[in-house]
């Protein structure tokens, strides 16, 4: 078995789930600072790709990224960022494909946070910044590996979008689901089910782990 | 010396209510604000902690205003100076006991202050634990060590002493008001218990639907009930749906009275009433 592209899944879903704490955490906690009329509106644009077929998002991915638009020749010419058919336009992707599954959890435990947890941080002196560093972070610590496995296995498990947008170039965009795809394709089951006990059995570990973890983790009062 | 005058409108269980206050208040006094639940007083203490906003008024401490329409101020709660016990507590569930008190401190730690801190609130062999291991009274007297380490010259205690038993809570108001004493520090304490009241209060308001209804000291507004038969004190007087509560105590038992209307007593007075009809 090639284990090219299982390294490049795992690489692919560690890299887009740091990106993920990095956006999708600070996003969350915005969120729950926007006004209630508003707030509708961001919660449906982060949630659509749970309702829309991967396909859709790769459509406007390869519309909004390709040579035919200003946006897709300036980040060619002058950036130098080739987003389609290459490895960061799938970092890109699933970024925007999981940010969901990193962005709720994280949003549900923070408003779930007593507002008095807060008060008594600004009454202490703490600024906003540390009062979010200091005081929220580490009380939603479960949700943060909870969106973080999600997000991760998630992006292990796309297959439509990185299709679409990555094709199937081994070493770049060949992932350990297109391989699968791939090996159907020449009836070699064997070594298709290779590949999907592997991402199985990865799956499995992961959600047992972080549930594992967070059946001990202590609760908020 | 405090200045403070708020409006507000708040949203209380029998609908809105227009709450208006106005008192001055001595450096290193402690004032209390005694009276029945929704009658304004936690938020009183959250106006002037800077959690919430006063539709109208002033608020000055030592000369600085801290909120105020004309030039428009507000300054943000961490740059008040007070310190405040939440009804609930709000300790900081990730933090051992010595962390929680610890983070009162601010960014100059004082490891001997907390280990003093943690002896007189009774919390020494607790010092590890954290918050969700502990009993309410634990958990209220670590919030109250906590926001003593933070030696704000203003410190606001909602009911900080509820949760604990009758023993300790003597005990822990004869440190307290020690403590405050030495230290001159300004407090503003929200009590339903005239007993604390008068153990640590140098004055009391009495507040009732967002008023102010007597203002004095605390033996004369709580003098205490005497044995005779029938004599009882008007701890509080509550509107509700079925008409008007008033909580009563004598020196042996306390009791509620239930009336269509309004009965023509005060909180404090003291009344004769045959319990036997």
């Amino acid at each position: 078995m090639d284990l090219q592209p299982i390294y490049l899944s795992l690489q692919l879903a560690a890299l887009a789930t740091g990106l993920l704490l990095l956006l999708g955490v600070p996003l969350a906690y915005l969120l729950t600072q926007t006004r209630s009329w508003i707030r509708p509106f961001f919660e449906a644009i982060i949630n659509l790709p749970l309702v829309l077929p991967p396909t859709v998002l790769g459509f406007y991915f390869l519309v909004a990224f390709g040579n035919g638009t200003a946006l897709g020749r300036w980040l060619q010419e002058v950036v130098g960022l080739q987003l389609l058919f290459s490895f960061q336009g799938l970092v890109l992707a699933s970024v925007l494909y999981s940010l969901p599954f990193m962005v709720n959890p994280v949003y549900a435990a923070l408003r779930a946070l007593p507002d008095s947890l807060k008060e008594a941080a600004y009454v202490l002196g703490y600024s906003k910044w540390k009062t979010f560093r200091k005081v929220l972070l580490p009380n939603i610590r479960p949700a943060l590996l909870t969106g973080s496995v999600f997000a991760f296995a998630h992006v292990l498990g796309e297959f439509g979008l990185v299709l679409m947008i990555g094709g199937n170039l081994p070493g770049e965009t060949r992932l350990a689901s297109i391989a699968i795809y791939d090996q159907v394709e020449v009836l070699n089951y064997a070594g298709a089910n290779q590949y999907a006990m592997v991402l199985l059995g990865l799956s499995l570990g992961i959600l047992l782990l972080a549930f594992t973890v967070n059946r001990k983790a202590p609760r908020v009062l | 010396m405090m200045q403070l005058h708020f409006q507000k409108r708040l949203a209380a269980a029998q609908g809105a209510m227009e709450l208006e206050i106005q008192f001055e208040l001595q450096t290193g006094q402690c004032l209390a604000l005694f009276g029945p639940t929704g009658s304004g007083k936690t938020s009183i203490l959250r106006m002037i902690a800077g959690l919430m906003q006063p539709d109208g008024g002033h608020l000055s401490w030592k000369g600085e205003t801290w909120w105020g329409n004309a030039p428009k101020t507000n300054r943000p709660p961490q740059a008040r100076d007070c310190g405040m016990v939440f009804q609930n507590y709000a300790l900081f569930p990730h933090l051992t006991v010595q962390q929680n008190i610890a983070a009162g401190q601010g960014p100059t730690s004082d490891p001997k202050a907390v280990d003093e801190l943690l002896q007189l609130m009774d919390l020494s062999q607790l010092a590890h634990q954290k918050p969700g291991q502990l009993s309410g009274g634990q958990q209220q007297r670590t919030a109250l060590a906590r926001a003593l380490a933070q030696k704000a010259s203003l410190l606001l205690l909602d009911e900080p002493l509820a949760a604990q038993d009758q023993a300790t809570r003597q005990q822990l108001q004869q440190q307290l008001r020690q403590w405050l004493k030495e230290t001159q520090t300004t407090t503003i304490l929200v009590s339903h218990d005239s007993q604390e009241v008068k153990a640590l209060a140098d004055r009391v308001l009495i507040l009732e639907q967002g008023r102010v209804t007597a203002d004095g000291l605390p033996a004369e507004i709580f003098p205490t009930a005497s044995q005779s038969h029938g004599e009882y004190q008007v701890m509080a007087l509550q509107h509700t749906h079925g008409g008007w509560v008033a909580t009563l105590k004598s020196a042996t038992q306390s009791l509620q009275w239930t009336t269509a209307q309004r009965p023509n007593w005060q909180i404090g007075d003291i009344i004769q009433l045959n319990t036997a009809s």
